[in-house]
């Protein structure tokens, strides 16, 4: 089980995600689970694939203008979008360029790592993909790249500003063989212009002789004035920034390997 | 002041991090279920009381918890995920798995 999404409205409706690729759907708290099998029947099924971490479905998310709208991503299917509460699907993968696979532009295939969207502006989504940082401004009927000036644009991780809809973090990683971050320098980085213009943010976290990496599930933000930012690392630390990511304090040093973060602002 | 409770998933257990509004001063609450992987703990938006939890271990495979309290207490919820099968491939992702890694998506990444 990879993910759970609350439903927006009722504490007792949640979804799931789970290895292998299957989306599940509680309405009484959890206790028993129907799957939307529409999206495992899609007629693209056959030739979804395993990423290295599985053939996960790793990432759901429900617009909140509609709650029937919703969005998934599967490494390495790629990304699906329903706009009838899970009845049926579409890949939603225009734009998008994988060179490791037969054909680069295919419908699905696609290591799709984490999707991020901010609830504003709900047709505007953020990919971090296996490769290449992307955008979509009309719910995912097409992709631009937005790598920029990032010096690797390979990476887990992405999220979006509280109350920033154009403002967006990530945290590269040096390569799909060797995940960790460049040069040993563990930095954010921040595109307060929706992609293209990166600038790192590397205050208050190691500039030398850092090996960890930040998996996909483990960031996020919370909503107070000065927005605060959080990740967490596979080397056990948990970083926050409560000025947008200007500068970074570790609060806690010395846990397991960090699956995920969930921020409540309570 | 509001605060926050950040909701920490590791390899061997979850953690709950909590502070008030300045996020200066954390507390680090002890492991929850030590031991166990947490993949996801997420909360509901409307009830931030209610989280639920993804917990599992290689030897008793998936678990679900559900806390109604923020994380002070847990109440083991359901695991059955029964997939539907469809008549083209016999038992679904199974024979997808057969066919091997044609994305070729990097070394282990897992989750």
């Amino acid at each position: 089980m990879w993910h759970l999404e609350p439903s927006l409205t009722d504490p007792d409706t949640v979804y799931a995600g789970v290895e292998d690729a299957a989306l599940f759907k509680s309405t009484d708290g959890g206790v028993s689970w129907s799957e939307l099998s529409a999206l495992r029947g899609h007629s693209t099924g056959s030739k979804w694939a395993p990423g290295a971490g599985g053939l996960c479905l790793h990432t759901i998310l429900i617009d909140p203008e509609n709650q029937d709208r919703l969005y998934v991503a599967i490494s390495a299917a790629g990304a699906f979008r329903s706009d009838d509460g899970g009845t049926t699907w579409k890949p939603i993968t225009k734009g998008l360029h994988s060179k490791y696979l037969p054909d680069p532009t295919a419908e699905v295939g696609h290591c799709v790592h984490r999707i991020a969207m901010h609830p504003s502006r709900p047709q505007t989504l953020f990919m971090q993909k296996h490769w290449d940082v992307m955008r979509s401004d009309d719910r995912g009927e097409s992709w631009q790249k937005i790598s920029g000036n990032l010096p690797t644009d390979f990476g887990f991780v992405i999220d979006v500003h509280a109350h920033e809809p154009e403002t967006i973090f990530i945290v590269p990683i040096k390569s799909d063989s060797e995940h960790y971050p460049l040069d040993g320098k563990l930095q954010v980085f921040r595109s307060r212009t929706g992609g293209n213009e990166w600038q790192p943010m590397t205050k208050g976290l190691p500039q030398k002789d850092c090996y960890v990496n930040v998996l996909r599930e483990a960031m996020d933000v919370d909503s107070l004035d000065k927005c605060g930012v959080y990740f967490g690392t596979t080397g056990g630390q948990v970083y926050a920034s409560t000025d947008g990511g200007e500068s970074w304090n570790a609060i806690v040093r010395d846990l397991p390997p960090v699956v995920s973060i969930e921020v409540q602002t309570i | 002041m509001s605060g926050v409770r950040v909701l920490v998933g590791t390899r061997k257990g979850a953690f709950i991090l909590t502070s008030d509004g300045t996020r200066q001063d954390w507390q680090v609450s002890a492991p929850q279920f030590g031991g166990w992987q947490f993949y996801h703990l997420k909360g509901s938006p409307v009830d931030a009381n209610r989280i639920y939890a993804s917990q599992s271990n290689d030897w008793f495979g998936q678990t679900m918890q559900r806390s109604s309290d923020g994380g002070k207490t847990w109440e083991t919820v359901g695991n059955k995920f029964s997939t539907t099968a469809f008549p083209a491939r016999t038992s679904g992702t199974t024979a997808r798995r057969t066919r091997g890694n044609s994305s070729a998506c990097g070394i282990s990444s897992r989750p």
